[in-house]
């Protein structure tokens, strides 16, 4: 089958993808393999051990099948995969055994994604992924379609509504370069690898990850033949010998994390190679990507919220990271991330004030909430988690020592405290402003007029001392300020109310 | 996304600055009382659940001494007994505690005897309602009312012990009043 024509996208005909898209399928089975290797790899171990004499016969035997039924997978995918574009909607028909038929209207689609991996880039194509809004998930994904005809449906797509996304237009409408005319399109950021080097640094998960495995790069290191020298020459000179030991174990660890941060970095400017960004007509969209060039196209009304990170390992190389909240399924999950990493100060407010014109939140005060917040925390999280294995282990055991979890509560005062103070909030009446974090923090930015809901509730002690918790329900997370004063509380609540009753403006 | 305080030319619309203390303010709402019927469901429930708490006991009792040397004491009746007429009490308090209130443009529902929490939802955030009625609830006929929003799976708002009549009203109300906005945001938005 050849390769559908790069005409116009809503032919009314059924399409199909490009036959190279059974590498993209093959390529992808290829990646869940590897995510969940351990499992998969279990009984190729299994015969490793057990084979005898031709077991490498018998695995090559195994990869072969597995690889032969990989490719008929792909290739059953690719020949029961068809999609149209019609009435402003997309529709596929999918599935090898179980046919399945989706539809998508256009006026649900939160963002599109071509991706544009190294061995399609031979064949011109894109792998285009479309992501819904809602109440339920739904995900279309085009596995190798010309890019002509995978941009021509995205401009189908993304222009098929009167764009309700044009708010900045009448904000600006001075200056002439933002007239919904306009081709070129305004450059947000571009960022350079030298920035892609601090963001991988200053990754939190790096540090996370490398002290979990600190543990066992040291056991391989003790084990190691560099290790056995070592003791060897130590036991020559013995005096020194803890010393020496101690150093080493240091020197382990901090290998480890020097490796971490190498893949890190690595990970971030293979990931984020190139990354830039730009805005055309109430859209950003976004280019990023080594190996797999990956383009994200978001309306900026699908925007819900603006959150500004920084990780303490960050705040030493003065750099923040810039989530752009879109609408979300699960709380918590807050969507497909679509960030900037490592942002000047400068640029997050200047982006901030792109995007809320109005809001000039870095020269706010932000408010404080109550102390009551650390002796609460204290009394109601830590406590019970303390407290609990702390009793049982001392009856069990029968020893004073059981009583060790108790040293949590000292502990993680220091850090409730953090906490506390982190806490801050502020309004311009419009505009709310939530700052948390414990080292590192991380603000919240968002206009009243896109919250969904708003829950303030009251314990008997926040009762009596006129606190109250707010818990904001915005459609990409939830935003809380609790213990603040009830006064306070209200007026959001009465102001957000406001807003979202009077704003003509679509929330999405 | 910005919301400058502008005038619509040709529409009654403004959107001038308001002051804090202008604002239409949530503090003083008068909510409606739930059905007079939610007791009843409520005490069936308790009721319930202390005679399987009960028949699970006596099995102990019948099968463990220990069990049997606790439970037939008095200081481990009286407690008890007092405990299962307090839970009655508590109920009532729990029914008093819960309403909704109405008003133009939003709904509120509060909750909680102890940790008091209420819940603000506007017309035009809604998605969808949902309504449904558990065995016990329809004998009584009643339902509850199930508000969604965007974002999250979870219903933001619950309202129980709504009559079947109540129920599905309030329901066609909430639901008129988010189409209403809807059209208005379109036109709105197509007119710009």
């Amino acid at each position: 089958m050849a390769a559908p024509d790069t005409g116009s996208p809503d032919t009314g005909k059924w399409n199909r993808l490009s036959p190279f898209a059974v590498i993209h399928y093959v390529v992808k089975f290829l990646g869940a393999l590897i995510q969940h290797g351990p499992q998969a790899i279990v009984p190729l171990l299994a015969l490793l051990v057990v084979g005898g004499e031709q077991r490498w016969f018998y695995i090559g035997l195994a990869a072969a099948a597995v690889g032969a039924l990989m490719v008929a997978g792909a290739i059953l995918s690719y020949l029961r995969f068809r999609f149209r574009l019609a009435d402003g909607k997309i529709l596929i028909q999918s599935g090898v055994f179980n046919r399945k038929r989706l539809t998508l209207g256009f006026d649900r689609i939160q963002n599109i994604t071509l991706m544009e991996p190294l061995y399609f880039r031979l064949f011109g194509l894109v792998a285009m992924d479309v992501e819904s809004m809602g109440s339920s998930k739904v995900e279309v994904s085009l596995g190798g379609i010309p890019r002509v005809l995978a941009e021509e449906i995205r401009k189908t797509v993304l222009s098929h509504k009167p764009a309700h996304t044009t708010a900045r237009a009448e904000v600006e409408g001075g200056s002439e370069s933002r007239s919904e005319t306009t081709e070129a399109p305004t450059e947000i950021i571009r960022q350079s690898t030298a920035d892609l080097v601090r963001y991988g640094l200053s990754n939190n998960q790096t540090w996370i990850f490398a002290a979990m495995s600190s543990g066992i790069i040291v056991q391989v290191l003790t084990k190691s033949e560099i290790f056995i020298a070592l003791k060897a020459a130590i036991d020559l000179n013995t005096d020194n010998s803890t010393i020496l030991m101690v150093l080493f174990i240091i020197f382990s660890i901090l290998f480890t994390l020097f490796l971490f941060m190498v893949a890190s970095v690595i990970g971030a400017i293979i990931t984020n190679h190139n990354y830039h960004m730009t805005y055309l007509d109430g859209r950003f969209h976004r280019t990023r990507g080594f190996f797999e060039r990956q383009e994200v196209t978001l309306p900026e009304g699908r925007i819900q919220t603006i959150k500004i990170r920084q990780s303490w390992q960050a705040r030493l190389l003065k750099r923040f990271q810039l989530h752009l909240n879109q609408i979300a399924f699960c709380q918590g999950s807050g969507g497909k991330h679509f960030f900037i990493p490592c942002v000047t100060e400068k640029f997050a407010v200047q982006f901030s004030r792109f995007f809320y014109p109005d809001f000039d939140w870095p020269a706010m005060v932000l408010k404080k909430i109550d102390r009551m917040f650390i002796r609460k925390k204290l009394l109601w999280t830590i406590l019970p988690v303390s407290a609990l294995p702390a009793i049982i282990i001392t009856v069990v055991s029968g020893s004073i020592w059981g009583l060790l979890p108790l040293l949590l509560l000292p502990l993680s005062l220091p850090f409730l405290a953090l906490r506390w103070v982190n806490y801050g909030y502020a309004s311009d009446g419009k505009h709310g402003l939530v700052r948390e974090g414990f080292v590192g923090h991380q603000l919240t930015v968002f206009p009243f007029f896109k919250v969904q809901n708003v829950v303030l509730s009251q314990s008997p002690a926040q009762k009596k001392a006129g606190l109250a918790s707010l818990k904001i329900k915005m459609a990409s997370s939830t935003v809380k300020i609790p213990f603040m004063p009830l006064r306070d509380a209200s007026d959001w609540r009465n102001m957000m109310l406001y807003h979202v009753e009077s704003s003509r403006k679509s929330w999405m | 996304m910005s919301d400058t305080e502008t005038e619509i030319p040709g529409s009654d619309f403004t959107n001038l600055p308001v002051e804090k203390n202008d604002l239409p303010t949530t503090d003083n709402l008068e909510f409606e009382a739930l059905s007079p019927r939610y007791i009843r469901t409520l005490y069936i429930e308790a009721v319930i659940a202390w005679v399987v708490l009960g028949i699970s006991v006596s099995l102990l009792y019948f099968f463990l001494e220990p069990v049997r040397a606790v439970t037939s004491q008095w200081w481990f009746l009286l407690p008890v007994g007092i405990l299962i007429i307090l839970s009655f009490f508590w109920l009532r308090m729990v029914v008093d505690s819960r309403g909704f209130a109405l008003r133009e443009k939003d709904i509120h529902y509060k909750s909680g005897v102890i940790w008091q929490k209420m819940v603000s939802l506007p017309f035009n955030r809604v998605q969808h309602v949902e309504r449904e009625s558990n065995p016990l609830e329809r004998i009584f006929k009643l339902s509850t009312l199930k508000f969604f929003t965007s974002g999250g799976s979870k219903a933001d708002m619950k309202i129980p012990a709504l009559s079947f009549e109540r129920g599905s009203r309030l329901r066609s109300y909430v639901l008129d009043k988010a189409a209403a906005d809807k059209t208005s945001e379109g036109q709105s938005n197509g007119g710009s």
